[in-house]
């Protein structure tokens, strides 16, 4: 019989508290960008640099293939086959766009239809709301970034028939893309927060990126001649960090701490700035 | 989890200011089981109290209890037991009605898979089984109400706190929703704060009323002692000057209503019969006498009255 004709009746399970009281927004909003349209081609071409890496370290492990020494010759030793992939194979630009699809609509949607008073009426903190959130688009950046990272790892032992990995490369190979991912979902956040319209955060977040590109270039190469100002652009200071990881040669002229401080003074200002937003709602 | 005879909110010299106006003027008040209505004109601090039993404004001075639970212990966890339905009309973009119930059963720690389940049933309880698959943004005002209502209930709280359930609603749809309120309070055994403005709203499901106003409670009073019938008060509509007949009973509380009539609460020891013998020496003729009731609305105009004298 319908409750409604029988009249209320009450929920007899018990209700457990969480210790990790933001993992159900976290699942949820994955759930909502997988059901997003065009989500599935989006993450098959976000596969790309993965695929062909993984060609690149097959064929290098191959002696009868040696007539793609072009491809081979890219990768060289471990340092710098991560390096490259994390750096110059286009996964910066995939990561931005799937920071841009997972994570611009994220808070603005939620201010724009007073969400933030529902989830503030459960037992949730303004950090568990934040954590939540901050979760989600990191989930997406790291599967396209950790995952096949580690998939690749275990590809070239398959490939190659042995484990030659250092411990300092297997950790930056873990540390480079959290760090990253940490600061680029701060950074989607951090517009998705200003407005309830969610095209005033992706305009002000694809602006921010290519803008803050092209003058990392002017300044540096044109108008001041110095390699400072190369970490305007967060695509820059992204290579120089994962040259400082991986031990490789970095490309600005800067001190190896300067890169690091940047990422983690801007997703720092940029978390502190999304915690006081949501405290100005009215719950 | 407190027994039916606990008190359960005790607050004591609350206070609570926004940017230097004081908001909240040490209020002090202990509720029990049952529905519990709270009045008072726009500014009046209901909104404000409601937040800091919810613990989301700390009180600048004073303390108490909320379900048993200390405010300065914080009452994160108490929200688990509590059921909000908000005034302004919130919901999660994109999520259908079932979904976006069961992810607020879920973030009150209900497991998943019963929190679906439950989420069809309070959907079908409130009235939305037809459109619980549509999304929530694409509901009427009423029909936001009742999700409101649902994702408050789909928990099974201890207490529900209600602020303006009824509002936006057609006067069907408002029945219907204080039709369920009352259910809820009766079946669900549930304990319940309603705000509202609409006086009727609260005389027909709350039990004791509160009335607030400057941030202090002025009155709190049974519902069951409006509308009836009270031998002490009495309608007299006058032909002729009433104020020297009003000279003639200086110890009878009198006010007129907006029809011209008298209304004369009489002490117990002062008969009835006798206003015609005063009239009669006053020169003016009583042409309508009737007993009277007591409304919500007096008491209403009454206590904020009482209020702004002091």
């Amino acid at each position: 019989m319908p409750v409604k004709e029988r009249g209320y009746h009450g929920w007899q399970g018990s209700l457990a508290p969480r210790r990790l009281r933001w993992l159900p927004i976290t699942l949820q909003g994955i759930r909502q960008v997988m059901q997003k349209k065009r989500a599935k081609l989006l993450f098959f071409f976000s596969a790309f640099p993965f695929l062909f890496f993984l060609v690149a370290v097959y064929v290098a492990s191959k002696p009868e293939l040696r007539f793609l020494e072009q491809i081979t010759s890219l990768i060289g030793d471990d340092a710098r086959l991560f390096n490259l992939f994390f750096t110059r194979s286009g996964l910066m630009f995939v990561l931005f766009l799937l920071s841009l699809y997972a994570g611009s609509d994220l808070i603005s949607g939620d201010l724009k239809y007073n969400s933030i008073q529902l989830y503030l009426s459960r037992p949730l903190r303004r950090g568990d709301y934040l954590a939540g959130k901050l979760a989600v688009v990191m989930f997406y950046l790291l599967m396209f970034s950790l995952v096949p990272a580690l998939l690749l790892v275990a590809a070239k032992a398959l490939f190659v028939g042995g484990w030659s990995l250092s411990p300092g490369i297997l950790l930056a190979i873990v540390a480079y893309p959290i760090l990253v991912s940490l600061a680029m979902a701060a950074l989607v956040l951090l517009f998705s927060s200003f407005s309830a319209n969610t095209r005033l955060a992706i305009v002000g977040y694809v602006g921010f990126y290519f803008f803050t590109n092209m003058l990392a270039g002017i300044f540096s190469q044109v108008v001041f001649k110095n390699d400072a100002f190369g970490l305007l652009s967060p695509e820059r200071t992204m290579r120089q960090m994962a040259a400082l990881l991986f031990g490789t040669k970095p490309a600005l002229a800067v001190p190896p701490w300067a890169a690091p401080l940047v990422v983690l003074g801007v997703t720092l200002a940029a978390l502190g700035w999304i915690l006081f937003r949501i405290r100005r709602v009215e719950v | 989890m407190i027994s039916m005879t606990d008190s359960i909110i005790q607050l004591k010299e609350i206070s609570f200011f926004y940017n230097g106006f004081q908001a909240i003027r040490g209020v002090s008040l202990e509720i029990g089981a049952g529905v519990y209505g709270l009045l008072g004109p726009n500014g009046a601090g209901k909104t404000t109290l409601m937040k800091i039993i919810l613990g989301h404004l700390a009180p600048a001075a004073g303390g108490g209890r909320v379900l048993g639970t200390p405010m300065d212990a914080g009452l994160i966890e108490v929200r688990r037991r509590i059921g909000y339905m908000p005034e302004s009309h919130c919901l999660i973009p994109g999520m259908d009605a079932v979904t976006l119930t069961a992810y607020m059963g879920e973030l009150s720690g209900m497991p998943r898979q019963e929190a679906i389940k439950r989420a069809h049933e309070v959907l079908y309880y409130v009235g939305l089984e037809e459109s619980r698959y549509r999304k929530a943004d694409t509901y009427s005002s009423g029909m936001k109400q009742r999700l409101k209502l649902a994702l408050a209930l789909v928990h099974d709280p201890e207490l529900m706190i209600l602020d303006e359930p009824t509002s936006g609603m057609d006067p069907g749809g408002r029945e219907e929703m204080l039709e369920l309120i009352r259910d809820i309070a009766a079946k669900g055994r549930m304990n319940m704060i309603i705000s509202s403005h609409i006086l009727a709203d609260i005389e027909k499901t709350c039990q004791q009323v509160l009335i607030m106003n400057s941030g202090s409670i002025v009155s709190e009073q049974h519902t069951r002692d409006f509308n009836s019938q009270d031998t002490s008060i009495f309608e007299v509509g006058i032909k002729g000057d009433p104020r020297e007949f009003l000279r003639r009973l200086p110890k009878i509380q009198a006010e007129t209503d907006r029809r011209g009539l008298l209304r004369l609460h009489l002490p117990a020891d002062y008969p009835p019969m006798n206003l015609f013998r005063d009239a009669l020496e006053a020169g003016v003729q009583i042409r309508h006498f009737r007993p009277s009731r007591l409304t919500l609305e007096d008491a209403f105009v009454t206590a904020i009255g009482e209020s702004h004298a002091r």
